[in-house]
């Protein structure tokens, strides 16, 4: 060997840090989400996300697709709560036709969207749980969204992605058991709500695990555009049912609840809280339910909204999700953007996993709560 | 500004553009220079603000690429509209007008509440500059605009493919890419699948 | 502050300092005035000083032995005693675990399965229980994988150490009374913890071996953990040892029957500690780190297949089986159990040289340490699949900041009160217990004193760990997130310092 050749294990020793891989395939990563760890020990003291494994080109095929035929695609981009992102398509697209959507369709929709905003936060708490390590909350959180899933096949005919909404309304109104199946799901629920509750809320490790992870404040989290329950558990008040209505939003009774500091049992509050909003939302939609068509009359049989260009967002359990829609007045869209919740909120794991350690990083993605389908269109 | 001299220019703009323009087909486009931002913006920017119009009650507002960045810091930083959201950042291809690109900009407050769309011109090629420094967000929202369209922004600290693997040849949303076409190459270089024959018919066609 | 709120305010402040140091304070007090000012119970501690202790209880262990049986069919005493019996004792008991094992699995997936409100196994066999013999043939039809990079024979031999180490433990394991044991040494315990230590060479060498981070990674904290936590486990014997007088695991069970008490009684402090560490120690949720699924995958078995990894999961169930059996041997009184002796009697008379006796007296006490055992096993499950998992740094501040101290302080202070407890002519003050040829005398008074003195250590050891650990106790959401971000803070220092960033 060379004088001068690099002695080997000095250069192995230089670097206190690992580089650990952690996905595609991984159990926490909830779906194919590539997380490269840059770790210090245990500490992570840097990361990057490498998506795109789920990446499709929905926006590229939804150029060459008629407008009806466009829906179902965004049933797969949020696929845990297709109906939401059902909602912002089919009313961007109606927003841009000026098609007046009957009052009763309005309501049901929002049930839908409510309901499906309860089965996404389920599977968001089941997961977060059982990365967390709480195993048993995972199977209590399915039980109660089967009822709901079982709700909307009742009413749609499909499960997961539903194809809820046609443009203009519903295919068909709902059927005769919904109100009655809707109620007493309502009176069932907040009592699993506490049940959940007596499990994490107050547990010690729950807090040890919880607490003071992943702290974003509010001018933080504004910067790197995160919206939706990850925004309002640092403290902004900022909900699109609110701050730019949608559908019959304005007329319901609800409030928007919101974090202190932002850390990661704040977005865990903030998302409890928001599952019993929705159903006060549910409960008073049912009420209120008016009477009448849940088809537009004068939706013609080939869409073609007139050129011009919308911007529509809503609510997404995740967060709020976005459709920019330009048409050229024929009966393809001419330019379609998702504007992504998930692939947004994801950008903040960077900096709220940086200085914790590898067992959060966990617990953050999970309390980013990120759907692959749509992070990676 | 005065009362008066809003009602004067408001009076003069419907003289100019009989309200509402109807294009053939297309939606309402209802003129916006008497919005209060736009009058605001133009007071400062002047002709960099190229256009100001309302479709389907949104405001959308044109400016030069070479001022985008500073009406978007100004947006942002202002303390009466505070846009201090940035939810978009996308690029519309159109290959028939000059210049191709239209960067899309959608911004929000969180406390106002009010929402504005800026939109630029960008010729094909040009660089865009970024908005990185301003929000954060932006980020990865122009590295998938690099990545889908390839439009390259300058001083963006970290410009590489998003979505696509890196390497990926071409740039998806652009007019010019088919739709139904494969990557074969790539495919067979980089996932090691070779077994595909020569003649291979990708015409989507079933033989029962 | 959103008025949906208001319920969390109020509740989120959870237990304070005085919901915990109160009811120990009270406790103490009763037990203190029952055990000095009572005067009825001043009389019993005078009797009890000038009476000598009742005789131990009248039937006893049987001294009939299959040995005498194997003797009949020709061969010598001392082949039969030491080299027959025990090498049928061990067929059985290594048959009678592996199905154990594989049951326990059978147990866990049904515990869990009637915890999480679903059916768990049903398919094979009746109500599933016949799934232990599918899930092992499929193991075994698995193939033998060994990943690329790893070093290839200790990857292929870490398994077997951890096997034999939990396997080679079970012949110390007083089961049952007389032959009801494969042999009993007189530094039995010592040599369980020994050995049970050796069991960690099994895990770290799989994580070095195996060439994969994930696997390292979890070797690591496994190792850490099981270090530490062995200190605390260790020290947490040592005050019902005092008691017991005796290394032995038939005597440390002798010395329960004897005094009539269950060392639980007189040490719940280190009997909780024991538990808490024996889960830790046997990986178990909430300590279930170096195995933590949902972070590192399977930990430090994440590269083996097929039926070496099945030779992991029963070395873990073996060792949860000894861990547990540890526990009821030295706190819960092993195979002994209240009104047996009567029960046998029964059946087979009071004559302990019978072989009837012999035979019904063992196999009663093989059945009350299963049931022991089992239900021992049945409260780690439900642990289990209730709590969520520590982090890494929480484990090892519960384990050197609470269970090393206060089983420290246990010691010290059992060690005191067993001193002051003692009668007067033998070295102590109160005369509360006494010290006679068959063991220990411990009345009334004297279970009265060391509970006082047990919750006083807990009370006055939690006190003061709460002052000193103040970042890792505390129950007010914003000091956890202050003492968090501190601890974030230094981690970053840290790690720049160290020049990573």
């Amino acid at each position: 060997m060379s004088s001068d050749a690099p002695n080997a294990s000095e250069h192995v020793f230089e670097h206190t840090e690992m580089l650990l891989n952690m996905g595609p395939q991984h159990p926490s990563t909830h779906g194919v989400l590539r997380v490269l760890l840059k770790l210090d020990g245990e500490t992570v003291v840097d990361l990057d996300c490498d998506i795109g494994y789920l990446h499709r080109g929905v926006e590229k095929i939804c150029e060459h697709d008629t407008y009806p035929m466009i829906t179902p695609y965004f049933d797969r981009l949020d696929y845990v709560a297709a109906i939401n992102g059902d909602l912002v398509y089919v009313e961007a697209v109606e927003r841009l036709m000026g098609v007046e959507v009957p009052r009763k369709a309005q309501y049901l929709r929002v049930i839908l969207a409510e309901l499906q905003r309860i089965t996404s936060h389920l599977l968001w708490l089941a997961t977060h749980a059982l990365d967390i390590g709480a195993a048993t909350i995972f199977l209590y959180t399915f039980r109660e969204r089967e009822e709901i899933l079982k709700i909307i096949e009742n009413f749609i005919g499909a499960r997961l992605t539903t194809h809820a909404f046609r443009i203009g309304g519903f295919e068909w109104d709902a059927n005769p058991e919904f109100e009655r199946d809707v109620r007493a799901f309502l009176d069932m629920f907040p009592g699993r709500i506490d049940e959940y509750e007596t499990i994490l809320s107050e547990n010690r490790i729950w807090l040890a695990r919880t607490v003071g992870i992943g702290v974003l404040s509010a001018e933080n989290a504004i910067d790197i555009g995160l919206t939706g329950p990850v925004l309002r558990a640092s403290g902004v008040k900022y909900d699109v049912r609110r701050a730019a209505p949608y559908s019959t939003y304005p007329e319901f009774d609800f409030e928007i609840p919101i974090g202190e500091t932002g850390d990661t049992y704040d977005r865990y509050l903030v998302r409890m809280q928001e599952m019993r909003q929705s159903i006060r939302i549910v409960q008073q939609a049912l009420d209120g339910l008016p009477e009448g068509d849940v088809m537009a009359a004068r939706v013609p049989r080939v869409i073609k909204p007139p050129a011009g260009e919308v911007f529509h967002t809503n609510e997404s359990p995740k967060g709020e999700i976005g459709v920019y829609l330009v048409s050229d007045g024929t009966n393809t869209p001419y330019r379609l953007r998702v504007r992504p919740p998930c692939f947004v909120n994801l950008q903040a794991l960077k900096q709220l996993a940086i200085g914790h350690l590898m067992a959060d990083v966990v617990a953050l993605i999970g309390t980013v709560d990120i759907v692959l389908g749509e992070v990676d269109r | 500004m005065t009362n008066d001299d809003r009602s004067n220019e408001t009076s003069s703009e419907s003289r100019t553009t009989p309200a509402p323009k109807k294009a053939k087909g297309g939606v309402d486009v209802v003129d916006a220079s008497d919005d209060q931002l736009v009058v605001r913006l133009r007071e400062r920017f002047g002709e960099a603000i190229t256009s100001a119009v309302s479709m389907v009650g949104q405001r959308i507002v044109t400016v030069t690429i070479e001022s985008v960045s500073e009406v978007l810091a100004y947006l942002k930083s202002d303390d009466e509209f505070r846009f201090n959201l940035l939810l978009d950042v996308t690029a519309v291809h159109r290959p028939e007008e000059d210049p191709q690109f239209e960067l899309v900009y959608q911004l929000c407050s969180t406390t106002t509440l009010e929402r504005v769309r800026i939109k630029t011109g960008l010729a094909d090629g040009a660089p865009a500059p970024t908005v990185c420094g301003i929000w954060g967000t932006a980020n990865w929202l122009e590295r998938e605009c690099y990545d889908m369209f390839g439009i390259v922004f300058e001083g963006h600290p970290d410009l590489r493919r998003i979505l696509l693997p890196d390497g990926w040849e071409g740039h998806p949303l652009r007019k010019e890419y088919p739709v139904e076409f494969r990557e074969n190459r790539w495919i067979a270089e980089n996932l090691n699948i070779h077994a595909l024959p020569d003649d291979a018919d990708f015409s989507g066609k079933v033989e029962i | 502050m959103n008025r949906a709120w208001g319920n969390f305010a109020q509740r989120r402040k959870g237990a304070t300092v005085s919901s915990i140091v109160r009811p120990g304070l009270v406790s103490f007090a009763v037990s203190l005035f029952l055990c000095v000012f009572d005067a009825p119970l001043r009389e019993v501690a005078a009797q009890t000083q000038t009476q000598a202790p009742p005789p131990p209880p009248s039937p006893v262990v049987p001294t009939w032995s299959p040995v005498e049986l194997i003797e009949s069919l020709g061969v010598s005493h001392g082949f039969a005693e030491y080299v027959v019996l025990p090498a049928i004792q061990f067929a059985v008991l290594l048959a009678a675990i592996l199905t154990a094992v594989a049951y326990l699995v059978y147990l866990e997936r049904k515990v869990a399965a009637f915890i999480q409100a679903r059916l768990g196994p049903m398919r094979v066999g009746p109500v599933g229980l016949l799934q232990p013999l599918a899930d092992g043939l499929k193991l075994l039809a698995k193939e033998d994988l060994v990943p690329q990079g790893a070093d290839r024979l200790v990857f292929l031999f870490a398994p077997v150490i951890a096997i034999t180490a939990a396997l080679g433990l079970l012949v110390l394991v007083p089961f049952g009374a007389a032959w009801g044991t494969v042999t009993d040494i007189n530094i039995g315990l010592l040599f369980l913890l020994a050995v049970a230590s050796v069991g960690v060479f099994g895990i770290v060498l799989a994580g070095w071996a195996s060439n994969s981070k994930y696997a390292l990674m979890g070797a690591m904290r496994s190792s850490a953990q099981l270090v530490s936590y062995e200190v605390a486990v260790g020290m947490a014997l040592i005050g019902p040892l005092l008691f017991a007088r005796s290394l032995s695991m038939q005597e440390i069970v002798e010395a329960q029957r004897f005094t009539g008490l269950w060392f639980v009684v007189l040490q719940p402090l280190a009997f909780a500690i024991y538990f808490i560490g024996s889960l830790a120690e046997t990986n178990r949720a909430p300590f279930d780190l170096p195995e933590a699924e949902s972070e590192l995958v399977a930990g430090f078995h994440v590269e083996y297949s097929g039926f070496r990894w099945a030779i992991f999961f029963m070395a873990e169930y073996t060792n949860i089986i000894i861990t547990s059996a540890i526990a009821v041997t030295v706190f819960l009184g092993g195979w002994s159990f209240p009104g047996l002796e009567t029960a046998v009697s029964w059946i087979a008379g009071t004559d302990p040289s019978t072989p009837l006796y012999s035979v019904v007296f063992t196999l009663a006490t093989l059945g009350v340490f299963t049931v022991k055992v089992a239900l021992l096993i049945y409260v780690v499950m439900w642990i289990r699949w209730t709590l969520p998992r520590y982090r890494y740094d929480q484990l090892m501040d519960l384990g050197w900041k609470w269970l090393i101290p206060v089983s420290l302080a246990n010691i010290l202070i059992t060690a005191l009160a067993f001193l002051l407890a003692m009668r007067p002519d033998q070295g102590g003050v109160f005369g509360l217990l006494e010290v006679t040829k068959n063991g220990l005398w411990i009345g009334w008074t004297g279970t009265a004193w060391f509970i006082a003195v047990n919750i006083a250590t807990f009370t006055v050891a939690a006190w003061l760990l709460k002052k000193l650990n103040r970042t890792s106790w505390t129950t007010d959401i914003d000091a956890l997130r202050r003492a968090e971000a501190q601890k974030r803070a230094g981690r970053l220092a840290t790690a720049t310092e160290r020049g990573a960033r």
